[in-house]
Formats: structure tokens, sequence, C-alpha cells
């Protein structure tokens, strides 16, 4: 892709965004003229854009789109819903193009007839406000493939359209008028009409009669192109797509094929206008040079006259045209013709004077430096370039730079201790130990302004929120304020994109199951417009998001039912829970309580995913719910993923992290607090019960030797609802290090979430809790049911 | 230059680019009888012909360009 296409991408996106906040905006406050003001400025230079890339498609409609803005704006035209609609339907249009030109790099023809349907949509709505856009819109909507046939062609062209169709050849009506400002878009559409692939016929014809030349604007394009064109159809759409909302294709069918062809048709009256203008024609044609084409000439003469006798009802002077015909033939002169023509028509026909083509003026011939094409205006367009747009590999390989610095400056403190202890030189140490101190507030500097350059606030994801809440809310037929709390909040730029899915899945939820329908809202004391409340904010290293609404509520023992119907859980375990741990039930997979599933939020992608999202970003999901009052999803996140602190516990002399989030405490306990529960150790913790998992036994499946130890270790980490006890040897430190996932082969290996380096250089593995203990619950659980059976 | 003003004619070269329209309208306007020498232009922009058909100038001499010629050829001498 080129950097052109590139950088149009980026900003093309930034444009459609700040264009579909200000319709918004205007939806609710349709006087608001700053917005649209800044809407019409955005779409005119979204526009001038598009020309920059091969996208005509999107070029017109964007066009078409300003046009409508720019009569909203001079008040011709009142902003409506359904102009908002038409103008976001658009506008998706155009972002689906911008995707496809970052995927392929360009945009490919086929979009041309979807394009033109927005465009009649926009131009539907703006008829009567915009009266100079509505010819070509009557053009296009003559398109659409239906042929024309033969007798509808104009005089002239009829002749060689009929030869063409005898050949065989496929034939292509155009009729292009162009825009009357189009000399200012740098448009020549005689040029373009010239160059029409395959033409064979065209001639050009004034859409109004011309002015007095000193009233004349020549700037104002009135011309209307007629052309038969050869080519495949394809060709010509790919020809005009730059004006394909001002031209109109057909294919020209031969007039019923099996049909007399001297069946005549109804005559008609025919102005005396247009008969002299056929025969003005006709003389103009044969004015031409006696050569080779002389011969296909006078029979394209004869043709088109042979058409006009048919439609004046003359048919007896056939005989006269043929003969005449056959005298030019021989003497190779248009002579016959030309009298039969004034003999016929008499009052029609006027002579014409030969052409001094002869006489040219011989003036040495220079070198023109006339550009073909007219230059397109200057768009000037001051631009600020205080921001720096920079890949994101660049700067993740920045970050893993700053990673490996931080790790060899650990390497620095445990050199300093080194020297110390072995080598006893404190002076030495402390020297190093000064330079460390140094060397670490830089690097910490650094780690911090790298993550800053990484960080985003999360209005990136919150600002497509209104226009989804809008158009769900219209579709569900509910009314629904959203309130977005605190989308200056920053995190990782990763975090805050992975969240986006996650956020649109619990805001489709809320609108589908929480929020109830005006009616029913009103029954019950609420206003009638339901409220989705996200909030952010950052509280330490972590990140807290709530997606709430005041919506109906979720039942817990509905929810427990439909688990155990479902099978999800068995009875004991059903009788066991309480209302918060029935209702993270809904985040496991295969539970969705919607028993129809709409296109809204059932989607297959269930609440499930959505905890998945999160906890692969280090994060935790909860649900609290009311009946009746609301529900409210809470999603705690770390900042950033960069640096994970983990408490370093020590199993059979190896040295494990466990990440310090799920730890809840440490505790020492005596060896007869742990009892044995049913081949389950547990503690008893505050008047809790903790099962307790030897973290040897976990990792290297041998069964652990309670040593004659005065005191056994246990960390407690928090598993979702349930806490579970780790025996350890020892605790050590908590240490923040750079979590690196584990290479090639290792990578399978799910119990582990990842490796650091210490400062003396030796690998910390850090524990995955999450598959540790899965088999463990899993053990629980069916260790509990095989005693129920026994 | 593709416009040459003469006297009595003007002389279109090559081609003749939509700066020239507005050139040409007044020429025309200033010189009603003016003549139109097309011989060696091979495009004129649609401006330049719009001014052409509006004024319907005689042609002295119609373009050799064959294209352009038969394009041109309603516009015929006169």
């Amino acid at each position: 892709m080129s950097t052109l296409v590139e950088q149009f991408v980026v900003e093309a996106r930034e444009l459609l965004q700040g264009i579909s906040e200000q319709i918004l905006a205007l939806e609710a406050r349709p006087e608001d003229s700053e917005a649209l003001h800044e809407l019409f400025r955005l779409v005119h230079t979204l526009k001038g854009n598009s020309g920059l890339v091969e996208a005509p498609a999107m070029t017109r409609v964007l066009h078409v789109a300003e046009d409508l803005i720019g009569a909203v704006r001079d008040g011709r035209q009142p902003f409506t819903q359904e102009l908002a609609d038409a103008l976001l339907e658009a506008l998706d249009f155009v972002a689906l193009l911008v995707d496809e030109l970052e995927q392929e790099g360009t945009v490919q023809a086929a979009h041309n007839h979807e394009a033109t349907r927005h465009i009649q949509r926009l131009q539907a709505l703006g008829d009567g406000a915009a009266p100079e856009a509505s010819p070509p819109a009557s053009a296009a909507a003559a398109d659409d493939a239906t042929p024309i046939t033969l007798e509808a062609l104009p005089e002239e062209a009829r002749a060689v359209a009929r030869e063409r169709l005898q050949e065989g050849s496929p034939l292509h009506w155009i009729v292009y008028e162009p825009e009357e400002d189009c000399f200012f878009k740098g448009e020549d559409p005689f040029l373009l009409a010239r160059q029409t692939p395959g033409v064979c016929w065209g001639r050009f014809s004034p859409r109004e009669p011309w002015p007095a030349l000193d009233a004349m604007d020549p700037y104002r394009c009135v011309l209307r192109f007629e052309l038969l064109s050869e080519a495949p159809r394809a060709a010509l759409e790919e020809h005009f797509s730059y004006v394909a909302d001002q031209v109109c294709l057909q294919p020209v069918q031969a007039s019923r094929p099996d049909a007399d062809p001297v069946d005549p048709p109804a005559p008609v009256a025919i102005p005396d206008e247009a008969v002299q203008q056929i025969l003005e024609a006709q003389q103009a044609v044969l004015q031409g040079p006696v050569d080779e084409g002389f011969d296909g000439r006078v029979q394209a003469v004869k043709a088109a006259l042979e058409g006009l006798l048919k439609a004046l009802g003359w048919e007896s002077a056939r005989d006269a045209l043929e003969a005449a015909l056959e005298a030019s033939r021989q003497t190779r002169s248009p002579e016959p013709l030309r009298q039969w023509i004034a003999q016929t028509f008499g009052r029609h026909a006027e002579p014409t004077p030969d052409a001094g083509d002869t006489a040219s003026e011989t003036t040495p011939e220079r070198q023109s430096n006339a550009t073909s094409e007219a230059p397109r205006l200057p768009e000037a367009r001051p631009r600020s370039s205080s921001t720096l747009r920079v890949s994101q590999e660049r700067i993740d390989a920045l970050m893993s730079l700053v990673g490996e610095l931080v790790v060899a400056k650990n390497g620095l403190a445990y050199l300093a201790g080194k020297v110390q202890r072995d080598y006893e030189l404190p002076e030495l140490s402390r020297e190093i130990k000064m330079h460390f101190a140094a060397l670490h507030r830089i690097a910490e500097e650094l780690q911090d302004a790298v993550m800053q350059v990484r960080m985003l606030p999360f209005a990136h994801v919150f600002q497509r929120f209104p226009r989804l809440v809008r158009d769900l809310a219209r579709r569900l037929g509910k009314e629904v304020r959203l309130e977005i709390i605190g989308e200056e909040t920053e995190a990782d730029k990763h975090l805050i994109e992975s969240l986006a899915d996650p956020l649109i899945h619990l805001i489709r939820n809320s609108l589908d199951h929480g929020i109830e329908p005006p009616e029913e809202r009103r029954a019950r004391g609420k206003p009638a417009a339901g409220l989705l409340r996200i909030r952010t904010r950052q509280e330490g290293d972590r990140i807290w998001i709530e997606v709430s609404d005041d919506g109906r509520g979720i039942d817990p023992e509905r929810i427990k039912r439909k688990a155990y119907e479902k099978g999800l859980v068995d009875e004991a375990a059903l009788e066991r829970m309480g209302p918060a741990e029935a209702l993270q039930l809904l985040f496991r997979p295969g539970f969705s309580t919607a028993s129809n599933v709409s296109d809204i939020s059932g989607r297959g992608v269930g609440l499930d995913v959505v905890k998945r999202t999160v906890e692969q970003l280090g994060g935790s999901v909860r649900l609290e719910s009311e009946p009746g009052k609301g529900t409210r999803f809470i999603l705690s996140l770390p900042l950033s993923m960069m640096v994970t602190q983990v408490l370093v516990v020590e199993v059979q002399g190896q040295l494990y992290g466990l990440p310090v989030d799920a730890v809840v405490e440490t505790v020492r306990v005596a060896p007869e607090a742990i009892q044995r529960i049913q081949h389950q150790d547990t503690l008893v913790l505050r008047n809790q019960v903790i099962p307790v998992e030897s973290l040897q036994y976990r990792l290297n499946d041998c069964k652990p030797s309670h040593k004659a130890a005065d005191t056994l270790s246990v960390v407690i980490v928090q598993q979702e609802t349930s806490r579970v006890g780790l025996l350890v040897d020892d605790f050590r430190e908590t240490l923040d290090v750079v979590l690196k996932p584990l290479p090639g082969v290792l990578a399978g290996l799910s119990l582990y979430a990842g490796s650091a380096l210490l400062g003396d250089g030796t690998v910390l593995m850090i524990l995955n809790l999450k598959t540790l203990l899965e088999p463990c619950r899993s053990n629980f659980g069916s260790e509990a049911s095989s005693s129920v059976t026994t | 230059m593709p416009v040459e003003f003469r006297k009595r004619s003007v002389v279109l070269r090559d081609h003749v680019t939509v700066e020239e329209a507005e050139s040409l309208l007044s020429w025309l306007q200033d010189h009603p009888r003016g003549q139109v020498n097309l011989k060696h232009c091979r495009h004129l922009h649609t401006a330049c012909l719009q001014v052409l058909l509006a004024a319907r100038p005689s042609i002295r001499v119609m373009p050799t360009d064959p294209d352009l010629r038969r394009w041109l050829e309603t516009l015929g001498p006169s």
C-alpha cells in the first residue's frame, strides 16, 4: 500500500468519526449551526482527500452528501431523521470502502451500484432543495440497464447503431449530462466523451438555448453528450466511474428482430426543427472528403434519410432515394444525394458553402506546453504538524527494548550485592548502587514515557457508542439515554482496542435484555427513557469500567434454574449457590437466557467471550444486579500489560512467580490447621473453609512431603468467586517483571503464563493460576458427586 | 500558446485549455465576424467548445485531427 493511501485511510477514519459525531449532535439539536458547519467542512475535506486515491465511488457519494449538507446549511432543507439515517448509512458505505482500500489498496468498480443507490437516496431527500442536482438524478434514474430500442435513438445514431447491431457487436447508448460546475472540479466532459472506449457515434447538444454572448457564463457546463459505444458495459462503467451519477448507460436493442423492418411505426408529429437538424447533419456528413470511407458514409446518410421518410410517412419517396444513393455511389460524389435532399425537403435544406480548408494559416509551429488537463484548484489546507504518526510496530519494538533495559538494570543491583558479599569492597558496591539508582530512575521514566505513548483515552472506543446505542435503540423501539463518564481515562492502546468488542457486547446486552420498552418502564414508574451508563476510572494501577443500566435486572433464581436445565450445575451446587454466585453463571460458556435469539445480542457471542477477553487482558469481570432496578457489569483491568507484579514463591528449591493480582494473602499456619475432608485438604481461616492445594503436587504430580516443619506457608489466591490456598515451601519478595510469553514449543504449556528474567540472569516461571487450578476444581466437583453415589 | 488571436481570426492549436474560454468568449464578442481556425487543434476543452457553440463563429478551417473533426462536424463551416 502506498503511503498516500495509508495516510488517507488513517485520516478518513478520523474524519468519518468526526462526521458521525456531528450528525448525532445535529440529531439532538438540529438548530446547532456550528455543528452543521463543522459537518460540512469535514465532509468536504474527506471528499477532497478521496480524490487523491482511486475511489470514485467514494468521491461521488461524498459529493452528493456534501451537496445535501450544504442545502441544509443554507436553510434550503430541514435536518430530518431520515436525512440523518441516509447520511449515516452512506457514511457506513464510505467506511466500508475505506476498509477495502486499506486491505486491497484499491476500491473495486463493483461498488458503483451500491454507490448509486446511496446517491439516489440522498438526492431523493435533497430533491427540490437542490434543483441543479435533479437533472443528473433523473438521468441516473433511467439507468439500470433497461435496454433502449433502436427506434428510441436519435435519427443520426440509428443508422450507425443498426449497422453495428447487424455485425453483432453489443451497443450501448450513453447520455452524459455533466454537472454545471464540473469545470471547477477539473473535469473536461468533452475529453471524457471523446475518450469513451469503443465510441462509434457521438454528438453534443446544449441542454438549454444559448444565451446572448454577453450573458454567457463560459464556466457553466450546459452540454449534453450522447454517444454510442461498442465497448463492454464494464469498460464503460469504469470509464465514467467518476461521473456515474451524470451518465445514463443503456444497452441498445434491435427493435423487434422478427418484425418486418418496413413495419411503419405510428407516425408522430415531427417538429420542423428536428427535421432541419437531421438534414443538417446529413449535409455535414456528405461534406466529408471522398475517400475509402465514402461508401459507408453515404450508406449511413441514406439510412438516416430512410428513417426520416418513414417517420414522416413519406414512404413513396424511398425509390427516389435509392436511385440517388446509387448515383452517388457510382459517381463517387455526394451531389446526387444532396440534390435529392434539396428536392425532397426543399424548404429545409439550405445550400452549404464549401469549406475553405486549404486556406490554412501558416505560422511557424511552436511547441505548446499547454497541459492537457485543467489543473486542479489547489486547496489550501493549513495543517499543524504537532502530532506524529508512528506505526505500532515501532512503539512495540521500543517497548520491548525498554523492558530489556529494566532487566539489565536489575543485573546491576545484583552485581552490587555480589561485590559487597563476595569481594568485600563496600566502596565499589556503593558506587555501583549509586549508578544503579540513577539508571533505575531513568529506566523508570523511560518506561513511563513509552507507556504514555501507548496510552489512549477511552474516548477512542467510546466515541462509537452514541451511534451504536442510537441505532440499537431505534431498532428495538426503546428509548435510551447514554451517559459516558470518564472517557478521558487513559489506558494501554492494546487494552483499549481489545476492550471494544466486549464493551459493545455489554451495551447490546443491556439494551436488549436490560432496558425495558417505554410502556413497561412507565408502568413501573420509571422514566420512559432508560439510562445506560458507562463509567471508567483509574485506581492505582488498575482501570475500572462499569457498564450499568436501570433496566429490569436479573433474577438469580431464574439463572439458577436455567443453569440447572442446561446441565451446567448439579443440584448440590445449586443449593450452595448464593445470589451473587448465581449471577456469575451467566459467564459460563453455553449459557444464554434469551429464549429467542435476537440479532442484537444473541449472536452466539456470549458473556463467556467477554469474560475470556477480559481475562486475557489480565482483568476480571463481575456482575451485580438487582431485579427491577438494573444491572451492572464491573470490569477491572491492569493499567498496562507491560509490567506485571509477581509474588515469588519457592517450591523444592525452584522459584515460581504468582501474579499479585490474584493473591489475597499469605499465611503461615501450623501443620495441624490443615485438615482432610473427603480427600481434600482444607484450611479454616477466619471461619471460612478454604480448600488447600499443594503447588508441588500440581506442578510435579508428586505427593507433597509434609516435612516436619513448624509452620506451613500458604498463599491464598482468589479464583473468580472462590478462594484456594496454595501450599508452598516459602514466600519470597514481590517483583516487577516484564512478562514474556513462552517461545516455540513451550508456548503449549498452558500451566505457565510466561517467563521473566531475574537480575541474576535466572529465569522465573510465572504461573497461570487459572489453568493451574482448573483440574483441582473439577476434581473437587467429581469427588463430591462420586461420594454421593457410593 | 494554444490560442493566438489575430486581427480577424483566432487560431486554436493543440489542446485548448479551460483557461482560454473566457478570452475566447470576449474575443468573439469583440469580433462578431471573427473566424476560427481549428486546423492544428487536437482538443478543445468543453468550456471552449461551449463558447464556439454559443457564438457560432464561422469556422475557417476544420481540424485535421480526424476524431475531433468528426465531433465538430455539426459545428460545420457556416
